[in-house]
């Protein structure tokens, strides 16, 4: 039987982060990385949430659940086997005033395994150092995240400035906050919503993305 | 202000809310900092709001609930929310701000995590430029010399090797096709160490070089290789001289 995510959420919120990573290596002999991320340590996080709802934990247990699922996502990394290269590059990041980090994690990380070259600036990116990093290094991909509702205007204005930029990078957006607006609003073209990790690959494999009314350029 | 406010001099923000959560009354202290709105869910983040709700209306915990408000300057706000735990109305409740410590040692971690990663990227673009130069330096161990009369002199500097051959098969192959060379000279009395990719790729060379009708010869070969290119020998009709000079002025190159 494989591990829950209930037991991973648990082992995080004690601070166990030997366990966890074990817990994590057993999990990877029979599951891909994606199915990892996607239906184990998301749902163990989004445990974490309900919990907090639930009156059950505090935002301190979520400090250190956070920190333990870092790691663990870190040393999940170095075990996976290098791709050969595509020669296409992807620049990932949050927003200014947007710390929640651990989905653009997973998201680099599924970049890497289909051969992309990544460069992980990390959340809470001010616009110029975002641009200015942008012009020195030219990505195919801007991928962002936005786990706060109130940050989706940002996405937009980070979108709209990524857009005017010469090389045209297509910009690539998710995360919690994403996956539940009501995108329409941002309806422009050249911005990809990609609702979670499955969506992502389905791209990164066609370059298409799904047709299902939820997930639209804007 | 109403003057029949419960909570006149309370140092912290306080409410008295009806059934609807609509705020009776508020502290000082509250309005100062959260603003004064008809609804207490205003005051919420919207990921609290279903707890507030779940929590104060019925179900009201022995603990404090933690709830993230905004403040009236858009930050978010997180509280320990204290109220009576019989369910009856109107209810009494306290916000209290939580300690800001735990605020800043998330904001330090943040920091020293964002500083990781700085010095990550950086990393990266050292990487980035060293493996420029270090792809110039495989291309300028074998460069191209035009020698005039459809002669061109190639010598071979260095390990002949995988990486080395990937960034110099195309440029050698261009040049003899571009100058239109009817003789390739590859000298190798500047070369170390062929490994088996090299062989492979010396081969697939003098394969290409025949097929486009170009001759060649290698020049300067020492013992350690003299074995390994024999076998080269019989696979192409290849011709070896011992010193590039003597081929040089033979061609009257030089004199
Ligand atoms: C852990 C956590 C924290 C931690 C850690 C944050 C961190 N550094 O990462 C801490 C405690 C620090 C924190 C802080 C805050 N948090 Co918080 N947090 C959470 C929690 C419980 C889990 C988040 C998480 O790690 N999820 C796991 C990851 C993997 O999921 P994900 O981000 O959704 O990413 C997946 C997909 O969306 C997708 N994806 C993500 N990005 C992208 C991008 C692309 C391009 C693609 C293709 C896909 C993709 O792939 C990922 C993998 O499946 C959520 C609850 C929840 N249900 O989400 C609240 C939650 C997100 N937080 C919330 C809030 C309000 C806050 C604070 C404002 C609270 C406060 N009092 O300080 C601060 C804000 C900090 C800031 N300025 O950003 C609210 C947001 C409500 C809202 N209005 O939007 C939530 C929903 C909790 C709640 N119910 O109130 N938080």
């Amino acid at each position: 039987m494989t591990v829950q995510a209930r037991e991973l959420a648990e082992l995080f919120l004690a601070g166990e982060d030997e366990k966890a990573m074990d817990t994590v290596f057993e999990y990877l002999e029979s599951h891909s990385h994606d199915e990892l991320y996607h239906e184990l340590l998301t749902p163990a996080m989004y445990l974490i949430g309900d919990w907090w709802q639930e009156n059950i934990i505090s935002v301190a247990d979520e400090h250190l659940a956070t920190a333990i699922c870092d790691f663990v996502v870190s040393a999940a990394e170095l075990k996976r086997k290098p791709k050969n290269g595509i020669q296409r590059k992807v620049m990932v990041l949050g927003p200014e005033g947007e710390d929640h980090y651990i989905g653009l994690k997973m998201v680099s990380s599924l970049f890497k395994d289909h051969g992309w070259e990544v460069k992980y600036l990390g959340p809470n990116l001010p616009l110029d150092a975002a641009l200015a990093a942008a012009k020195r290094w030219r990505p195919d991909v801007i991928a962002m995240s936005a786990a706060l509702v109130y940050r989706l205007p940002a996405l937009k204005m980070y979108s709209d400035a990524f857009r005017q930029l010469d090389f045209k990078p297509a910009v690539l957006i998710g995360g919690r906050a994403v996956a539940g607006a009501d995108i329409s609003k941002f309806r422009t073209e050249k911005t990809l919503v990609v609702k979670d990790l499955p969506q992502l690959k389905n791209w990164l494999q066609t370059g298409k993305e799904v047709e299902d009314g939820s997930n639209l350029s804007i | 202000m109403a003057p029949t406010s419960p909570f006149d001099g309370w140092p912290l923000p306080a409410f008295q809310l009806n059934s609807k959560l609509e705020i009776i009354h508020s502290s000082e202290a509250a309005q100062s900092m959260f603003g004064n709105p008809a609804s207490f869910v205003e005051l919420l983040d919207s990921g609290s709001v279903a707890k507030a709700e779940k929590y104060l209306r019925s179900s009201r915990p022995a603990a404090p609930v933690e709830l993230n408000f905004f403040d009236l300057d858009g930050e978010v706000k997180l509280c320990d929310f204290h109220c009576k735990q019989t369910g009856e109305f109107p209810l009494i409740a306290v916000a209290v701000p939580k300690d800001e410590r735990v605020m800043k040692i998330s904001r330090q971690l943040a920091d020293l995590r964002k500083r990781l990663n700085d010095t990550n990227y950086d990393l990266l673009l050292e990487k980035e430029e060293t493996e420029k130069l270090l792809q110039r330096v495989r291309q300028l161990s074998a460069p191209i010399i035009e020698l005039g009369d459809g002669h061109l002199l190639i010598p071979f500097f260095g390990d002949l090797d995988s990486a080395k051959i990937e960034s110099i098969s195309a440029p050698i192959l261009s040049a003899a096709y571009e100058k239109h060379a009817e003789m390739v000279i590859l000298d190798m009395t500047a070369m170390d160490h062929i490994n088996e990719d090299g062989m492979d790729y010396l081969n697939s060379l003098l394969q290409t070089f025949k097929v486009m009708g170009t001759g060649n010869i290698i020049t300067g070969v020492k013992p350690e290789h003299a074995k390994q290119l024999h076998s080269l020998k019989s696979a192409t009709d290849l011709r070896f001289e011992a010193s590039l000079s003597a081929v040089l002025s033979e061609r009257r190159f030089v004199n």
